[in-house]
């Protein structure tokens, strides 16, 4: 009991959050960036490519922003150019809710908010060496662009390359002219598939999966970059455990819904983690025993 | 380490009452509505004392208010007007679960990156707490989870002996509040005889108890992840999340944009938001990634006793009981934890 009453406190343990030196800035104000650049590359996605005002976005590929319409509200969004593109970033957008349908009705010279880099992103200096394999689904492509375009770039920092990407029709399928670039290439693979093919089509039919089947991948110096709809990832990969590629050397990027970016409002989690802190981007072996992950 | 040092008057209750009211803050304490009780603003101190049970909403409401507005803008021209937040404040009469919370959410907010706001609202707030002698009701169990007794976080804490007040400080603030007040004399061993016999009783008077030991539950929650009693409780569980909002230490926020009448200037609010109910993860695509009843109920169990736990240390509901006092389905974190160590 003497302890209970007689307890001593150091008067300056006040907690991190009441020092007097903690002056941070505004964690929730967003910076305002100017769109230079809008491509439209189907129905529902349009391409943007943005400059902050102030400063520069300096970022690595698998990270995302919170962007902000004023009087709408603000959404995670993936970054998907490349990390050395200096000034300038772009984003793929889909309409679909609020945000996102405002801003595709925005121009070349219309501003919007901007807050972020967030999130870990892929493990890219990890990696170098290795050969890559990126199996995109739908808007999988978006954020995986980030990385394959910055391994293109240094494409002697990495081994093999190759490129794996679904959609349900061709009509769906992003950045057409850069896969037709990255197709010519010679330096890297690049397989292309469809669950609906239109009369033109000439390439793979049928599940992402598939293509794994046919692939020719040396699964000792493999890592794979996984990203598409939920229900892909189980499948993708059920297929490459079977070609001999460890849970340890799979990457897979989330989504989740997300108010904050940083780690407070709680709607991201999976059991314990954070989306936007922990991830996007985790380790499949990280995250296998999660009840809630896949 | 000169500051460490204990400070320990007594105070006549009612002229401490009057000091505090005539201090330069905005008094908030704990006062009768409708036969429970609120904090609210107050002209008087009315301190109920030992007859306390859990207001309906806890002292979150003044630290993370509701529709707590980030900024101001006006629309169209990407123009942010930041809000100064003047008020200063005394919550009294803070009982130690409560405080416990704060102190958790203390951390919680200034983990990674600190929170501006939370920093600006829990430094402005004086915390003056009232230490408990006894159980409120049946429904409280901090005895269970090891927030009985509070240790710091507090700026005076109180100990209600009648007429006066055994007063500790626990702050630099607190011990500057005190040295205005003249109307104290030190402990004689006779005070401290007396409160010693109130506080003796203190742990044996509850009967609302945890079967385990409170280091025991992050291990008990995370080998029930797939224990049946998540489908049963499911059943029973409406969905309102009322609990989520009642609770001291349920933080989790939504942010939105509003909009005034002349649809050009507006507001970017961080409302309340709660992990029970069923669009808090949904996202664009339409999944919902935590679809029923029994999913939301185990991760908001797993978050007090189990994830936030690990990282704290601490167990992150602090058995005030208030989710289980006002629970339509009558679902309480004591019949939970000892059925799952059935």
């Amino acid at each position: 009991m003497s302890e209970r009453l007689f307890q001593t406190i150091d008067l300056d343990m006040r907690p991190e959050i009441m020092k007097d030196n903690n002056n941070s800035s505004n964690i929730f104000r967003p910076q305002v960036g100017e769109i230079i650049k809008v491509d439209r590359f189907t129905n529902l996605e349009k391409r943007f490519t943005i400059r902050l005002k102030r400063d520069s976005l300096r970022f690595s590929p698998g990270q995302f922003i919170m962007v902000s319409i004023l009087g709408i509200g603000e959404a995670p969004i993936s970054l998907s150019s490349s990390p050395t593109d200096k000034g300038e970033f772009e984003i793929c957008v889909r309409k679909m809710g609020s945000v996102t349908s405002y801003l595709h009705n925005l121009e070349v010279g219309d501003t919007l908010g901007i807050r972020g880099p967030y999130g870990n992103g892929f493990p890219v200096e990890e990696v170098y060496g290795k050969d890559l394999l990126f199996v995109a689904g739908g808007l999988g492509i978006i954020p995986l662009r980030s990385f394959i375009k910055y391994s293109l770039e240094n494409r002697d920092r990495f081994n093999d390359i190759l490129i794996l990407y679904g959609a349900k029709n061709p009509g769906e399928l992003l950045f057409v002219d850069e896969l037709k670039e990255w197709g010519n290439r010679g330096d890297i693979g690049l397989k292309l598939t469809v669950d609906r093919p239109d009369e033109r089509w000439r390439g793979h039919i049928g599940v992402i999966t598939r293509l794994i089947y046919s692939a020719e991948i040396n699964p000792d110096n493999t890592y794979a970059f996984i990203v598409g709809p939920p229900v892909m990832f189980k499948y993708v990969i059920m297929e490459l455990n079977a070609e001999g590629i460890t849970d340890d050397k799979m990457y897979l990027s989330l989504e989740r819904h997300m108010k904050c970016g940083i780690g407070k409002c709680g709607h991201c989690q999976i059991n314990n983690r954070y989306v936007c802190m922990d991830g996007p981007v985790f380790r499949y072996s990280q995250i296998k025993n999660l009840s809630e992950a896949l | 380490m000169k500051n460490q040092k204990t400070i320990i008057y007594i105070a006549n209750r009612d002229e401490f009452h009057s000091y505090l009211l005539s201090q330069p803050y905005n008094i908030y304490a704990v006062t009768e509505k409708e036969g429970r009780y609120v904090f609210a603003d107050v002209n008087e101190i009315n301190d109920p004392g030992d007859k306390y049970t859990p207001t309906l909403l806890p002292p979150k409401k003044y630290l993370y208010p509701d529709e707590w507005i980030l900024f101001r803008f006006k629309r169209g021209r990407e123009e942010i007007f930041e809000i100064e937040d003047k008020e200063k404040r005394i919550l009294f009469g803070v009982r130690p679960c409560d405080i416990n919370a704060i102190n958790l959410m203390d951390k919680i907010f200034s983990d990674g990156y600190n929170d501006n706001y939370y920093a600006k609202r829990r430094k402005d707030t004086i915390l003056i707490g009232i230490d408990c002698f006894s159980p409120c009701d049946d429904h409280s169990f901090c005895y269970s989870v090891g927030h009985l007794d509070v240790k710091e976080g507090y700026d005076l804490l109180l100990k209600d002996i009648g007429t006066a007040y055994f007063v500790s400080i626990g702050s630099k603030r607190g011990r500057r509040l005190m040295t205005k007040f003249t109307k104290v004399r030190e402990t004689t061993p006779h005070d401290i005889e007396q409160i010693r016999e109130i506080e003796k009783k203190k742990e044996g008077m509850f009967i609302n108890k945890f079967k385990t030991k409170v280091d025991n539950l992050p291990l008990l929650f995370r080998s029930s992840i797939s224990s049946p009693i998540w489908e049963e409780l499911g059943e029973r569980d409406l969905g309102c999340g009322a609990c989520n909002i009642d609770c001291p230490t349920c933080y989790c926020f939504d942010i939105q944009d509003k909009l005034e009448l002349n649809i050009e200037d507006g507001r970017r609010v961080r409302d309340w938001d709660g992990c029970m109910l069923r669009d808090f993860t949904l996202v664009g695509s339409g999944e919902i990634f935590r679809a029923s009843k029994a999913d939301r109920l185990r991760h908001r169990f797993n978050r007090k006793f189990h994830y936030l736990m690990n990282v704290y240390k601490k167990s992150h509901c602090v058995g005030c009981g208030r989710c289980a006092r006002d629970c339509l389905a009558r679902i309480s974190p004591v019949e939970v934890v000892n059925s799952l160590m059935v």
